[in-house]
């Protein structure tokens, strides 16, 4: 890539920590500029999760029973690797909810600025008090973003 | 802290876009798998936010303990869309795809409509949608004034493209040059503007690469 520096500047910015990512979007452009690098066509010796959820869900069925079964929903009847993901994000929650200080919303989609860091120097933080930040493509703030509830 | 510019890391990921495309024959028998970088390091996003290599392996490895895999929606809607990671990893120095340090994740897509987005140029990336902390810093910056590279290919051909930037970072903006009787003007990040009935991906962030 032809680079040409101009020249070197002192800039604000906010310096992430302990992030916790709890959805990954697709989106047009993204804050972080970075097209997708590649898709992949089929191949049969490749790994199919998907056949090896749908083969893991069957083994696991129950022998049939007359006693009146438990109405699963909708969504694990239609995806079974979805319902083995949310099986698996359920019995991991208490890991999540220990980890996580939900303190700042933060949704990387696109904006004007944008720079290569070279050198930082940090600035006054306050833990204690943090500021809410609430971005995204939509801006509204939601309720669930402001971490005070807890699905 | 001195100011280094990584050029071996602008010069490891040039051409900045290398998209490894196949023939595709026809849409159902693609496995519809899309990789990407959801965070780099070692650059400071459109919003103005950094993060450490360190910080961002912790984030990747916190949301695969946290088995979210399923946790992939569109355009921030939090509604999950279908689409899962089946891959997901921290690229090492010299990976000639991805940038170094960045969280990287393989997505399956397996919703026509979805995949057809992605196909068509409709989705392009991946955008973080979580909580953290933010501190401010104060960041010593090189701009460059001009940036060129190529784009990815589509309809069996590629651009050079260039874009420039303001004194104070700000995207300027660009163009590409003309191949098969067209051109792209360039008026954001990731996406060349339409012409001739599509549009290109591209990335110029190498060219702003620095080890922070």
């Amino acid at each position: 890539m032809k680079r040409e520096v101009k020249k070197r500047r002192e800039v604000k910015a906010n310096e992430l920590s302990d992030v916790d990512v709890r959805f990954v979007s697709l989106v047009k452009r993204g804050a972080n500029r970075i097209p997708f690098r590649l898709t992949k066509e089929d191949t049969s010796r490749m790994l199919d999760f998907v056949k090896l959820f749908r083969k893991s869900d069957e083994e696991a069925k129950p022998a049939p029973s007359s006693a009146p079964q438990p109405e699963a929903p909708a969504k694990e009847e239609k995806d079974p690797v979805l319902a083995a993901l949310a099986r698996l994000e359920e019995g991991q929650r208490a890991l999540a909810e220990s980890i996580g200080q939900l303190v700042a919303k933060v949704q990387k989609t696109d904006a004007p600025l944008s720079y290569g860091v070279s050198s930082v120097v940090l600035g006054e933080a306050n833990r204690d008090q943090p500021v809410r930040l609430a971005k995204g493509a939509a801006g509204i703030p939601r309720l669930l973003d402001t971490g005070l509830i807890k699905l | 802290m001195a100011a280094r510019m990584a050029a071996a890391n602008v010069a490891r990921m040039s051409p900045p876009m290398s998209p490894i495309e196949v023939a595709i024959k026809k849409q159902d028998a693609e496995q519809q798998i899309v990789f990407g970088e959801v965070f780099a390091p070692g650059m400071t996003d459109a919003q103005g936010d950094r993060m450490s290599a360190a910080e961002i392996a912790k984030a990747a490895y916190l949301f695969m303990a946290k088995g979210r895999l399923a946790k992939i929606d569109t355009n921030h809607d939090l509604q999950p869309n279908g689409s899962y990671i089946v891959e997901s990893f921290v690229a090492r120095d010299g990976d000639p795809t991805f940038i170094a340090g960045a969280w990287v994740i393989g997505v399956k897509v397996p919703d026509p409509a979805l995949w057809a987005a992605i196909k068509k140029g409709e989705l392009n990336g991946f955008s973080l949608d979580g909580a953290g902390f933010r501190e401010e810093v104060t960041v010593e910056v090189e701009i460059p004034e001009e940036l060129a590279g190529l784009t990815d290919r589509i309809q069996d051909h590629a651009h050079q493209f260039t874009v420039r930037f303001d004194p104070d970072g700000n995207f300027l903006g660009g163009e590409t040059d003309t191949v098969q009787g067209h051109r792209h003007t360039i008026t954001q990040g990731t996406l060349t503007d339409e012409s001739a009935g599509h549009s290109h991906r591209f990335s110029y962030v190498e060219g702003f690469l620095h080890e922070a």
